[in-house]
């Protein structure tokens, strides 16, 4: 069966506003903030099943040399900043057109990467060129992404250059230049293609319960899910919940170029979100890790890529004895904005022993 | 082509004037303003060595702050000759500033004005510059910006309260007026340069929210009225400002001078005031702390002549426990004897039809820029905490660099065409 599309929720939207509120023509013309389905009542602190599922539409998907960036774009919609442990609303404007999304992976080893400093600028069919630095973004659908709600111009088409620098996160393995890399999309404009789109509106005794949409079948959100810790790809220390995430926490006698002394071992902790394992990035952790019989480790843990287990929080232990205990610690919860659905979540962590 | 002027509101229209530039902008301008602008001297001998020292002359407000010029032009200057500049050459262009200090007074009622040099005119010499003076070619200063690098030969800045008094100035070193401000003009920076190109912007309550109608700030005319700068604070605090003395070259021929950094910065301010709230603005120009307890009323007049950066805590610290670091407070740790190693002398602009900033810096080594920018950047705090390179990275988000350029102002002794042994005429 075809998905409803966008257009059909809005005709539905627009008659029982009509009827709501008579004499308030024109209010889905003027208010487009308004064209979202309200918020869940209730929210829970913890993740959420969403008022809605969006489609979107993509631009492209480019590769240069190690690094791999797809454009996509779908119509604004609100989402929540933050920063420190607040979150701060940012609602869709009338101006905005819509909302850009890029990714940005390993094209080596599918890893989503954090904490990359992108620039998105757009010249539209009137020659008019302007640019917009997205926000690093969490969403149940994608993963770890950039966007932001953007107002474009008129419809027509755009060329659109995506300035990526790449993180310079510490990795395990090998790590490629962080130069500078551009990649040249071209996006059609078109308000009626847009509301063509795919658009569940997700019944209400579905959204606002604990829960998570399914993650769509993209380069982005594959990269952004962390191994599961039945299969983590080394040994397991534990597992816990804490602030409404998940935390596998492993050891390996070395990894990759870390923790390659005879008396180093590595520890890693990854901390990723329910349903969906996304890495939570941007998080600042600490641990202390005990080894026999004594603790052997109290101190910050760094993020780092791993081929296998992705963006985690890690250090090098000193130590040769088998690893027996750690507590983990979220100092700062992860700096990272979130689409609906997440913007509850991962704030208070109490301590996890592990 | 200037817009109509009827029905222009007299700020407004004085700001396009200087951004458009031009005798008939001039002449409109001139019409409209109105001005009493007093004159110069009779002997400009008699004026300071140091072209930089500004301060004395220039207006303060209630707590002590100098006030910087309100209107802004850089004016950008090739050599028309090859090779090293004649004497001739020099003779006019140092007759025609000369015509400048008898046609007005010098402070911010008159004009300002300085003329520095690029590394690249010293190429022209077969002596390289004195130990002395660090000047090093211009670079990116980020791993996060690509501006174009600025080679002019030399670089006039002229600032003054009245719009008509910087382009007329501008008129008269063209070699496009006889007279300024009544006085005759002798001598024309045309006679050995042409102009490579053109900059001009503004300062100071009111001029920012009179040209917020531009590309880089939302339609939702979010710059208020008394805010002197695009992004609603204040930051030209006595006390976050280094001291003349401070930038000035000690030792060597150009003892008295200076350097002077000067870049052009876009700014997008979309997200700034359509999506981070007030709370956010503050901890991410002054520090979290200062968003905590409500330190900053309004754009910041109240802090009187200090941002108050004491409490801040450290950069690394705060990145750690708060995941956002203030802008000032990362600049704070480039101190020397609590106060900061460069002078700004930055001023907003509408140039491109963008929202942007001329980041003017005068320091007495451009590795005293170099290093504050440094502590902007703040690779230390991103590296080793959740704030990202830009995102909650003080005001990083927002800006994008376009143009960078390194220049040498030397003492107004040997300001004309100085050879790199700081000989003039």
């Amino acid at each position: 069966m075809r998905k409803p599309s966008r257009r059909a929720f809005l005709a539905a939207a627009g008659s029982v506003g009509l009827g709501a509120s008579a004499g308030c023509l024109g209010f889905l013309e003027t208010e487009r903030a308004t064209r979202e389905p309200p918020l869940p009542d209730d929210r829970p602190d913890a993740v959420y099943v969403p008022s809605h599922v969006e489609g979107m539409e993509m631009a492209g998907m480019r590769t240069q040399g190690r690094y791999a960036c797809a454009l996509t774009y779908t119509f604004p919609h609100r989402f929540w900043l933050v920063r420190d442990g607040d979150t701060d609303r940012v609602n869709v404007r009338g101006e905005d057109d819509v909302h850009l999304m890029v990714a940005v992976w390993d094209a080596e080893t599918g890893t989503v990467l954090p904490g990359a400093s992108v620039d998105i600028e757009h010249t539209g069919p009137d020659g008019e060129t302007a640019s917009v630095t997205p926000w690093q973004m969490l969403s149940q659908q994608m993963g770890v992404h950039y966007g932001d709600n953007v107002a474009l111009g008129g419809e027509g088409n755009y060329d659109v250059v995506v300035r990526v620098v790449p993180p310079t996160t510490r990795r395990t393995g090998d790590a490629p230049a962080a130069d500078p890399v551009e990649f040249d999309f071209s996006l059609t404009f078109d308000r009626s293609a847009l509301d063509d789109l795919a658009f569940e509106d997700i019944p209400a005794d579905r959204e606002g319960s604990r829960g998570a949409v399914d993650p769509m079948d993209a380069a982005s959100a594959r990269g952004s899910q962390a191994p599961p810790a039945d299969s983590f790809p080394i040994s397991v220390l534990g597992t816990a919940e804490t602030g409404g995430a998940q935390l596998v926490v492993g050891t390996a006698d070395r990894r990759g170029s870390l923790a390659a002394g005879d008396d180093e071992t590595y520890v890693a902790a990854s901390l990723r979100t329910p349903h969906n394992r996304f890495v939570l990035p941007s998080a600042s952790l600490s641990a202390t890790v005990d080894a026999g019989g004594e603790q052997v480790f109290d101190g910050g843990l760094v993020p780092a890529l791993d081929a296998d287990l992705g963006y985690h929080y890690g250090a090098v232990v000193p130590t040769s004895e088998a690893i027996e205990a750690a507590t983990v610690r979220v100092d700062t919860p992860p700096q990272v904005s979130r689409h609906e659905g997440y913007e509850t979540a991962f704030f208070e962590f109490p301590p996890a022993s592990l | 082509m200037l817009p109509d002027s009827r029905g222009v509101s007299r700020r407004a229209f004085l700001k396009s004037a200087v951004a458009i530039g031009g005798a008939s902008a001039l002449a409109a301008c001139m019409d409209r303003e109105d001005a009493d602008v007093p004159g110069g001297v009779d002997d400009p001998a008699t004026l300071p060595e140091r072209q930089h020292a500004w301060n004395d002359v220039l207006s303060r407000d209630d707590a002590g702050n100098a006030l910087p010029p309100r209107h802004h032009a850089l004016v950008h200057l090739d050599l028309d000759a090859d090779g090293a500049p004649s004497g001739d050459a020099r003779e006019s262009v140092e007759a025609a500033l000369r015509s400048l200090e008898r046609a007005y007074e010098r402070s911010n009622d008159g004009l300002l004005f300085t003329i520095s040099y690029s590394p690249a005119y010293f190429e022209r010499f077969d002596a390289a510059l004195p130990e002395s003076v660090d000047l090093p070619e211009p670079e990116p200063l980020s791993a996060l910006e690509d501006p174009a690098l600025d080679e002019p030969d030399a670089l006039l800045h002229l600032a003054s309260d009245h719009a008509s008094a910087v382009l007329e100035a501008e008129e008269a070193v063209h070699g496009n007026r006889d007279t300024a401000n009544g006085v005759d003009v002798t001598g024309a920076l045309t006679d050995a340069f042409s102009v490579a190109d053109r900059r001009s912007g503004f300062v100071g309550e009111g001029l920012p929210a009179d040209n917020q109608d531009t590309d880089g700030v939302p339609d939702s005319e979010p710059v208020s009225e008394d805010a002197p700068l695009y992004m609603g604070f204040k930051s030209d605090f006595e006390k976050s400002q280094a001291t003349e003395d401070r930038v000035t070259i000690q030792s060597g021929p150009f003892a008295g001078g200076a350097t002077q950094h000067v870049s052009h910065i876009d700014l997008n301010l979309t997200q700034w005031y359509e999506q981070d709230d007030r709370e956010s603005r503050v901890a991410q120009m002054f520090c979290p702390a200062h968003a905590d307890s409500g330190a900053v009323e309004g754009s910041g007049e109240n802090l009187g002549d200090s941002p108050q950066l004491d409490d801040c805590g450290d950069p690394v610290e705060t990145g750690g426990e708060r995941g956002v670091v203030g802008h000032g407070q990362k600049l704070q740790r480039v101190r020397e004897d609590g106060r900061p190693v460069i002078l700004r002398r930055d001023f907003d602009s509408t140039d491109g039809g963008h929202a942007g900033v001329h980041f003017l810096a005068l320091q007495r080594e451009i590795a005293d820029f170099e290093r504050t920018r440094e502590a902007m950047n703040a690779t230390d705090v991103s590296g080793q905490t959740p704030v990202g390179r830009t995102q909650n990275n003080g005001i990083r988000q927002y800006l994008s660099v376009t143009h960078r350029g390194n220049y040498l102002l030397p003492p107004r002794s040997s300001r004309a065409l100085p050879t790199p042994e700081g000989d003039d005429a």
